[in-house]
């Protein structure tokens, strides 16, 4: 049984430290399909654990290099059961290549006939905008507001320092293949310049950029009728694994048609930051009080974050605030790290009703 | 060996000439276009009436200036990383409109039913030597005029079918663009049908690999109808080049005008 007090704050999202490297290894284990910025290598674990300490503690500014590794906590065990990334500029210091969705219409009048084919171009728009990287939830803690807090609380993270991020955002999605990695897109495209299988070209890709890949593929767009009626099927498909964020990232209110990975097909789905659900809703207010118990509980969620990048911290506080100050429970203000004057920006949480703070116990 | 006698077409002659050629199309004749344009026909010697037709031939000049003609280029593409190990060569297909303005020998034909192999083989022989000849009196006409002229010719041969008159080149990739039937409309609009269609094709680079491997094979292969003529023309000094049709994939002979005909025209 939860305390009262660990329910009205179940889960602490806050920047990922050396020390979580034995749990990110456990993630990256589990998560070996499909999320190419959380591959099961210890060092390069240790080495985005590092990047992402520099990330958030260094003075100078932004260069777009940076990447920020999140880790949520389950506050009544202190146990970490998620985590989350950002990268700051997509194909840093080179292209970000993806195929963008295009529809050609071609007419003949003397055959009456005309026809509508959909394209793929490769291209290099989402280069420098700002990625979603590296979500991972452990199984049971799926439908909780775990999910929730890794994913909108990194929002309220670009919405705070929005000078270290673009104005745009994107997040790849794993596209569909099967357990020995037979993918159909790849086959269908990418096979053709390559001659080798999805699970090769992926250890490519983990040591060398993705973009030196690329660079090798035709600029010729793909025209999708000439494909294998499965690789047709495939484009813009979602891997299952890969359904959980990517609905999180829907509500938000990114575009998940326009472009595809280039390799397995999967949705890249994009947005402007400031288009963004959390985003747009979200506001700076001030701590007016701490009070030492929670208030009563209120309906509906809202999501919360410092305004410190070195030690940011965001929390799901149960209740909508209204007005520019908010009075927190002695807990929530102890997570946040906050004190009465300090700054919090704050954001509805539109969370779905079946998800609580409870669940994780079923 | 029979020696044709060989002379423009006439109006009498069509009837006939409609059982060796493919449908015109609609508002159009099989007879001549333009100035330029020659129907050569074989005749049985001293026989002037209908019924003595043993095969034709027709001459266009600077074609595609009117109607824009098309062709696939078939090119190379090689994908190349030495740190990887990947040397990947492969064909491309571009849609162009490469061969506009040379001179073109089309509809080279003989009565198949009436005509054993020698007597074809003697008849488009034949035609083929009047239609070079044809070419190079125009081409000095031309030259006395000043005008410089285009020294390639080509000819297009119909690309490989299968019984049912069904091209595999075309179940892979044209019918994906054009819904319709291809015989249909070639029956319809003629040999027009080509430039029609060609504005339904994709206008970017293909790669062939993304092709079935029949379409792949029948890649500038001529239908074994035509294998005659994909001979004599090799004889003559054609060479297929790196075109192909755009419906069937069929071959497109290519050559020079100064450099043809010295074995065709030799007894």
């Amino acid at each position: 049984m939860t305390s009262p007090e660990s329910a009205d704050v179940p889960f602490l999202l806050r920047p990922a430290q050396p020390a979580d490297l034995p749990v990110l290894e456990r993630f990256a284990a589990a998560s070996a399909y499909g999320i190419t910025t959380l591959p099961p290598d210890s060092a390069v674990l240790v080495e985005r654990l590092q990047r992402s300490a520099g990330a958030f503690t260094t003075e100078d500014a932004a260069s777009g290099e940076e990447i920020y590794l999140f880790v949520v906590e389950d506050v009544a065990s202190g146990a970490v059961v998620g985590t989350s990334g950002i990268a700051a500029s997509a194909g840093f210091a080179d292209r970000f290549y993806c195929y963008r969705n295009e529809y050609v219409v071609h007419a003949s009048p003397p055959l009456g006939a005309s026809n509508r084919t959909h394209t793929l171009h490769l291209c290099h728009d989402l280069t420098g905008v700002t990625l979603l990287t590296s979500f991972y939830v452990e199984p049971a803690y799926e439908r909780t507001l775990a999910p929730q807090l890794l994913s909108r609380g990194r929002l309220l993270f670009i919405a705070q320092f929005a000078e270290r991020f673009s104005d745009r955002i994107g997040a790849e999605s794993p596209g569909l293949a099967d357990d020995s990695g037979r993918c159909p897109f790849w086959d269908a495209v990418g096979r053709r310049y390559f001659d080798m299988d999805y699970p090769s070209v992926e250890r490519l890709a983990v040591g060398r950029s993705r973009s030196f890949i690329a660079d090798l593929m035709p600029p010729s767009p793909i025209y999708v009728p000439l494909l294998p009626e499965e690789a047709q099927w495939s484009i813009g498909q979602l891997h299952p694994v890969g359904e959980l964020p990517f609905s999180i990232l829907l509500d938000e209110g990114m575009d998940p048609d326009t472009y595809v990975d280039i390799f397995d097909g999967g949705p890249t789905a994009h947005a402007r930051v400031a288009q963004l659900k959390t985003v747009a809703a979200s506001r700076e207010i001030v701590v007016a009080g701490i009070a030492e118990s929670a208030s009563h509980r209120a309906r509906g969620w809202q999501l919360a974050a410092s305004a410190r990048r070195a030690d940011f911290r965001a929390v799901l506080l149960p209740g909508h605030a209204r007005g520019r100050s908010l009075e927190l429970g002695a807990q929530a203000a102890r997570l946040l790290g906050v004190q009465v004057g300090d700054t919090l920006r704050l954001a509805p949480a539109p969370v779905a009703t079946q998800a609580t703070a409870g669940d994780r116990h079923d | 060996m029979t020696e044709w006698t060989i002379r423009a077409a006439a109006p009498g002659d069509l009837v006939l000439l409609a059982t060796l050629l493919p449908a015109p199309g609609q508002d159009a004749s099989l007879m001549p276009a333009g100035d330029r344009e020659r129907l050569l026909v074989a005749a049985r010697p001293g026989a002037d009436a209908a019924g003595a037709i043993a095969g034709c031939v027709r001459v266009r000049p600077a074609i595609g200036r009117d109607r824009p003609r098309y062709w696939f280029h078939v090119g190379c593409a090689v994908h190349a990383a030495p740190e990887l190990g990947l040397f990947h060569q492969q064909r491309t297909l571009v849609l162009g409109n490469d061969l506009t303005g040379a001179w073109e020998i089309a509809d080279l034909a003989c009565d198949r039913t009436g005509l054993d192999a020698a007597a074809q083989q003697a008849v488009l022989r034949q035609l083929l030597r009047a239609a070079l000849a044809e070419i190079r009196r125009q081409r000095a006409e031309q030259a006395g005029c000043g005008e410089p002229g285009t020294t390639t010719v080509f000819c297009e041969l119909p690309g490989v079918r299968d019984a049912a008159g069904q091209s595999a080149f075309w179940f892979s990739l044209g019918r994906h663009f054009y819904d319709g039937d291809p015989q249909l409309a070639a029956e319809r609009h003629g040999p027009a049908w080509k430039t029609y269609v060609a504005a339904l094709l994709p206008r970017e680079p293909l790669l062939v690999s993304f092709l079935s491997d029949a379409a792949q094979s029948a890649l500038g292969a001529p239908d074994a109808s035509v294998a005659l003529q994909a001979q004599l023309l090799h004889e003559a000094g054609f060479r297929r080049g790196r075109h192909v049709t755009i419906d069937d994939a069929g071959p497109v002979f290519e050559g020079e005008i100064d450099l043809l005909g010295a074995r065709a025209t030799a007894p």
